[in-house]
């Protein structure tokens, strides 16, 4: 039988992968980074749920999920508002280098 | 009845969000779509018997981490660029296949009636320093980015 939780973890990562394969928007890029913390997320619970003996050193992983999630979306707004204050383009493969 | 549905049902509004969140045209669609995603991981987590999670996880992406994006992206009217659609969708089912593949020999098992609130009580007093490291860490990425605004993008925030 599939295992739809475990199936959509999966899905979710390799979704994330592929649009950042396929897309060029700088926040969009950034956007498939969340949808894969999100996915991880989802694996290492759904590990812990099934686990015959789950470690307690799950706790301290989704922590740091979420406080890097958290980082790179604060990170992503800064960037975000300053390209745009700045005129950049947000098509990725136009970047070639980031200046003060 | 309803319960043999429940996972799928989750499993198709967390899964259609994410690949609705690279269809759209409009980023401000986009996020709401990751919004989507986050509350459909929020269910799962609650089918899986761990309420807590699924509280902080509405609280950090839905609550805080979507809202905080719709807010920045409200003003975006430019469109999205996708380079194309049909290989972002070839490439997603392909990459999907390629790792359930790979962890389809996994042995199914029955949940386990794990208590995440009890492992966190373990767990906060063998891991201070780490929780501390990321507070820390979330502290001043949060002064550093109104740094950043307030003297290269002349905002006020």
């Amino acid at each position: 039988m599939i295992n739809y939780l475990l199936l959509t973890a999966v899905a979710l990562l390799a979704v994330a992968l592929a649009g950042i394969v396929t897309d060029r928007h700088f926040v969009v890029i950034m956007l498939a980074v969340e949808l894969m913390f999100i996915s991880s997320s989802i694996l290492l619970i759904y590990f812990f749920s099934y686990s015959p003996s789950p470690s307690p050193e799950a706790v301290p992983m989704i922590v740091a999920i979420w406080a890097v999630a958290a980082v790179e979306v604060i990170a992503l707004i800064t960037f975000y508002v300053y390209m745009k204050s700045r005129g950049f383009d947000f098509d990725v493969t136009r970047l070639s280098k980031l200046r003060w | 009845m309803l319960l043999d549905f429940l996972p799928i049902l989750l499993s198709a509004i967390t899964v259609v969000s994410g690949v609705a969140l690279f269809l759209q045209k409009k980023l401000m669609r986009s996020v709401v779509f990751l919004a989507l995603a986050s509350f459909g991981s929020a269910l799962i987590f609650l089918y899986l018997n761990q309420p807590l999670v699924a509280l902080l996880q509405l609280l950090v992406f839905v609550g805080g981490l979507s809202t905080y994006l719709m807010v920045a992206v409200a003003t975006e009217e430019k469109r999205v660029k996708m380079r194309n659609a049909i290989v972002f969708v070839i490439a997603g089912a392909l990459m999907t296949a390629a790792l359930f593949t790979a962890l389809s020999g996994l042995q199914t098992a029955q949940l386990a009636n794990n208590d995440f609130s009890t492992a966190a009580q373990s767990a906060l007093s063998s891991y201070y320093a780490f929780f501390f490291i990321a507070i820390f860490l979330l502290f001043a990425t949060a002064i550093g980015s109104v740094v950043v605004i307030k003297r290269f993008a002349k905002l006020v925030v």
